[in-house]
């Protein structure tokens, strides 16, 4: 009797055991809303940042670590045609690394930066939540979702996985899980900077993670083993506040055409990608203080796929913001999961992208000198 | 009972043994056991063994086959990357190049002229061919035809009327194309060059066209715009073939954004259907996913309903257009070769089933045999039957256990043989008692009724004789009564005397017969001096080991039952001896008195009997000798040889360490 009890109580906890872990091994979702960035102003980087909010002044954000945006803006920080073309106006531009696209937002928010240049859920972010025009897209790349080992999605269910709060890579991670059948409740979601994410997939503090790149790349690299399971294509965008964009509308232009020069010049010659590579580099390692883990050729074979993606100019694809075209697909999930606010208006959100004002930037190349290439390679 | 019958009543326990008993509950353990490991094993097999690192075959077969469409699709993605930039590269050479923009620029002001003349198209390009220019132009595009085998047809269109001004195909000359949706964008939104899928509307042939605008007087206006055409069967779809390493059922497939096929597809649709490329809009997971922007692997259906193992892709064509290609395999082919094997598993693994059940019913058959023997003899014994015995002769805890089983049953026949002697015994014993206590109760009431009577009648005469006032006579009453009373108090003497023999135990010791027969020869000392006896007593008489006042009191009895019975013996002699026999050491007391018939040779022990009834004595005594003889554990008997020969009383005692009466 005694032992058929032992057996029966073994068999009752080994079910219930197998029972936990096949169905109700969910992690606890994420609630937290990519709109609702908490308060980045004693941000142990940015809380050094000195914003200069006069007029004369225009407060560019970049992610030199959103590669090839990263390139882009590196060049665009060194293009002396632009710095000439803004002095004649006797206006500035200074340019202030971010770590994420929603970082810029908060500044956009708070006044201090003018331009951001984002991933495409930071942009939809601020297109629904602020008044901001978006005028050229700068890439189109992908991001990618990480694993110990070759796997289906649905394998990741119950496992832990990390990812970067708001950013693409969310979103991405998002539409992975939905391929596999899968939400972010049947997953432990874990928020952590990309630059802890090869070492946590490592040690196997999580099963995965998602993340732009280069943060694929150089976990491959480290790690032959790992491997990306899942990849969607994301675009990122410049766009400016609506008052910065109706108040210096030959501004924007000058940015556009720094822009534009910026992406001809890496696409003229490999060396200048290589340069751009190493600028991009270089500005990650001032901002996060890490030694960058790719070399300057690797990280730049990266970015040659996702700029060459542009056919010729940074035109913003009409196509991808169709009804039921990727940026609308995006702008409902983000509501649905309560990142942005449910009352947030499609037009209000489509009417924020400006087709035109990068076209005029291209009609007229010798005036915004498309061709002329001018850098300050010191 | 028939032996049919009997047969039948063996067989039914038997049958219901099989299914209760050892053998089948080890053919169930064991192959239940079996059955389960073996599934288990199988199953962790096929599909690894869960919270370990440990896959299953099912997994790794199916992460090898990923890997290989991973890999097959990411070299087409790059494939057709390559090819597309490849044939950018060449439209954008052909598009600069010094030769064609010269000789378009020398023909746009006669083709614009000629336009504002309202001169017909047919008429214009009539008027062209007849030029240098236009010839050189057409000789070249025809030239960079034929020489990268690539493109179908290579056009140069009008910007400003939307008309093919030149052609490797005369027969194009002079068509408005302005309804082309790729030119409109690079007319009207800035694009300097696009690509697009489509039929081309002359041929309805499924092409990819390149278009890139000419500027051809440096006003970074479009002046004219040079379009390429590919016939896409011809040049994407042989990029798209997976040979034989997908196997027979392996196919890639490209859809453009709206999910609808660009190229034909390898097999019918699920209605038997065929796909026609950019009209049939695939719903299958892994290609939508692939048009929506996404990469990587997925389990799912195809097409056609059929259960497949996909890779999907998606390639960015321009900032504007990407496809989705889909890589994949069926399940079906990808698992055939593991289930052959898992096949031939469940086949082999029957058969070991099979042989181990069979082994199982072998073994246990052959380890309960013995146990079922030993059962059917433990029924028999159940029955009755103590002679059974199992004839198993292993040395193994069975044959232990059958040893120890027939040495029981040994044991219990012993002590059932005994205890039915005992029994026996005790029976004719408890009879024989009965019979002396009924006649214990008749003689006691009668013998003791006797002197009540004398009494009573005394009693009646007494009272007579008082009124009558005769003294002598009363007094003589009296006597009788109170002689009656004495005998009354004797006999009740006696009876408690003889009542606690056995009952009240004395202290034993060792004792010489000599001295014991002595100390009785003194207390009877008066009857052997009056009646003359010579008593000769044994000199070397051995020691007895006995409760000495007992054994006195049977000695004085048997002194004095000699005495009374020495009848008229002139020369009265008692001897007292001992001798040696089988039984060891019989003593006796011998006299030469009236000797004793055989036949009262068993009677005289009796309680209350005597051969004289009119001799002195209760006829007590010899019952009292009896029963101390008897608790010393010892016998008694008379040897005489009748009536006038004397008489021998023998008796035996057991010796120190002997059981006794008591002990026994």
């Amino acid at each position: 009797m005694k032992t058929r009890s032992i057996i029966y109580t073994f068999l009752t906890v080994c079910m219930i055991f197998i029972v936990h872990t096949t169905f109700l091994k969910t992690g606890k979702a994420e609630n937290q809303s990519i709109v609702k960035t908490s308060d980045l102003s004693n941000h142990p980087v940015y809380s050094n940042y000195k914003f200069n909010n006069s007029e004369e002044v225009v407060n560019l954000g970049t992610q030199p670590f959103f590669s090839p945006t990263g390139f882009i803006t590196e060049v665009m920080k060194r293009d002396t045609i632009l710095y000439n073309a803004l002095s004649v106006s006797g206006l500035k531009i200074r340019f202030f690394p971010f770590l994420k696209g929603n970082d810029i937002n908060f500044f956009i928010h708070k006044g201090d930066i003018d331009v951001g240049i984002c991933g495409d859920m930071p942009t939809i972010t601020a297109a629904a939540t602020m008044d901001v025009t978006v005028s050229s897209i700068v890439q189109q790349g992908f991001c990618s979702v990480v694993a110990r080992r070759s796997m289906l999605m649905r394998e990741l269910r119950g496992k832990k996985i990390g990812y970067a709060l708001g950013s693409n890579a969310h979103y991405a991670l998002l539409r992975a899980l939905a391929s596999g059948g899968l939400n972010e409740s049947l997953v432990h979601m874990i928020p952590m900077d990309v630059n802890e994410m090869p070492e946590a997939l490592l040690t196997g503090e999580v099963a995965a993670f998602s993340a732009w790149e280069p943060t694929p790349a150089i976990t491959l690299m480290k790690y032959p083993e790992s491997t990306i399971i899942h990849r969607y294509i994301s675009s990122g965008f410049m766009y400016f506040t609506r008052a910065f964009s109706e108040n210096q509308p030959e501004l924007i232009r000058h940015i556009l055409a720094a822009e534009v020069r910026a992406l001809r010049w890496m696409k003229s010659d490999r060396q200048n990608l290589l340069l751009a590579s190493e600028w991009a580099i270089q500005a990650g390692e001032d901002l996060t203080n890490h030694k960058f883990e790719l070399s300057v050729k690797q990280n730049a074979f990266l970015a040659e796929n996702d700029i060459l993606g542009l056919i010729s100019a940074p035109i913003i694809p009409q196509n991808d913001l169709r009804q039921n075209g990727p940026l609308h697909m995006e702008f409902e999930l983000l509501k649905t999961l309560d990142k942005i606010p449910t009352t947030s208006n499609w037009e209000k959100v489509h009417n924020s992208f400006d087709f035109q004002v990068i076209n005029d930037v291209l009609a007229n190349s010798k005036e915004y000198k498309l061709s002329e290439f001018s850098y300050d390679i010191e | 009972m028939s032996d049919k019958a009997s047969i039948n009543n063996l067989r039914g326990p038997e049958r219901n043994e099989f299914f209760l008993g050892i053998r089948s509950k080890m053919l169930i353990y064991f192959g239940s056991m079996y059955v389960i490991i073996l599934i288990l094993f199988v199953l962790s097999e096929l599909f690894g063994v869960p919270f370990t690192d440990f896959r299953g075959l099912y997994s790794q077969e199916q992460s090898e086959v990923f890997q290989h469409l991973n890999l097959v699709a990411d070299l087409k993605k790059e494939r057709i990357q390559h090819w597309v930039v490849e044939r950018r590269d060449d439209v954008r050479v052909l598009s600069e190049s010094s030769i064609i923009k010269p000789y378009v620029a020398a023909l746009m002001p006669v083709i614009n002229k000629n336009s504002v003349k309202g001169v017909s198209e047919n008429e214009l390009f009539d008027k062209l061919r007849k030029k240098e220019d236009y010839q050189i132009l057409t000789q070249h595009l025809n030239l960079v035809k034929t020489s990268h085998g690539v493109y179908d047809k290579i056009q140069i269109v009008n910007a400003a009327t939307g008309a093919i001004i030149a052609s490797t195909e005369n027969g194009n000359l002079g068509k408005n194309i302005f309804q082309h949706d790729s030119l409109s964008k690079i007319l009207h939104q800035g694009y300097n060059e696009t690509i697009d899928i489509g039929k081309d509307p002359s041929s309805g042939i499924l092409k990819l066209f390149i278009l890139r605008s000419i500027d051809l007087y440096g006003d970074e206006k479009v002046s004219a715009v040079l379009i390429m055409h590919i016939n896409s069967e011809e040049f994407i779809k042989p990029m798209l073939h997976t040979g034989g390493g997908l196997g027979q059922t392996g196919e890639a497939l490209l859809i453009n954004q709206d999910v609808k096929i660009l190229t034909s597809l390898k097999h019918p649709l699920a209605n038997g259907a065929t796909g026609i490329p950019l009209e049939y809009q695939i719903t299958a997971k892994p290609a939508i996913l692939a048009a929506q922007g996404q990469e990587g692997i997925i389990a799912t259906e195809d097409y056609r309903g059929e259960a497949v193992l996909a890779a999907y892709r998606h390639i960015r064509i321009t900032s504007e257009m990407g496809w989705g290609l889909v890589v994949k395999r069926d399940k079906a082919e990808v698992f055939a070769p593991l289930r052959e094997s898992i096949y031939y598993r469940i086949i082999v693994g029957s058969f070991c089933a099979f042989m181990i059940l069979g082994l199982t019913i072998l073994i246990a058959g052959n380890l309960s045999r013995p146990i079922r023997r030993l059962s059917k003899a433990a029924r028999e014994v159940e029955g009755g039957n103590l002679s059974v015995r199992t004839s198993i002769s292993s040395s193994d805890e069975v044959g232990i256990l059958a040893t120890a089983f027939n040495s029981m049953i040994h044991q219990v026949q012993n002590w059932n043989t005994t205890l039915n002697k005992q029994v026996k015994t005790r029976t004719s014993e408890l009879e024989t008692k009965n019979a002396e206590l009924e006649r214990y109760a008749y003689t006691v009431s009668h013998d003791l009724k006797s002197p009540l009577i004398t009494i009573k009648g005394f009693l009646g005469m007494l009272e007579k004789d008082i009124i009558k006032g005769d003294a002598e006579r009363i007094k003589k009453d009296v006597r009788h009564i109170h002689n009656a009373a004495e005998k009354m108090n004797r006999l009740l003497d006696d009876l408690l005397e003889l009542s606690k023999i056995g009952r009240v135990v004395g202290t034993k010791e060792e004792v010489s017969l000599k001295d014991l027969a002595n100390e009785a020869l003194t207390l009877v000392g008066g009857q052997i001096k009056k009646r003359e006896v010579h008593v000769e007593v044994a000199s070397n008489l051995p020691l007895m080991y006995v409760d000495r006042r007992r054994l006195v009191e049977v000695l004085q009895n048997l002194i004095d039952n000699a005495i009374k019975h020495m009848g008229k013996q002139s020369e009265p002699r008692i001897e007292i001896d001992a001798r040696q026999e089988k039984e060891g050491t019989v003593y006796y007391v011998r006299d030469n008195g009236e000797g004793i018939e055989s036949r009262y040779h068993e009677n005289v022990f009796g309680l209350f009997n005597k051969l004289d009834q009119a001799s002195d004595g209760t006829g007590i005594g010899l019952a009292i000798v009896k029963r101390i003889i008897e608790v010393h554990g010892g016998r008694i008997w008379i040897e005489s040889e009748g009536k006038g020969k004397g008489s021998t009383f023998c008796f035996t005692i057991a010796k120190k360490g002997e059981p006794d009466k008591h002990e026994k």
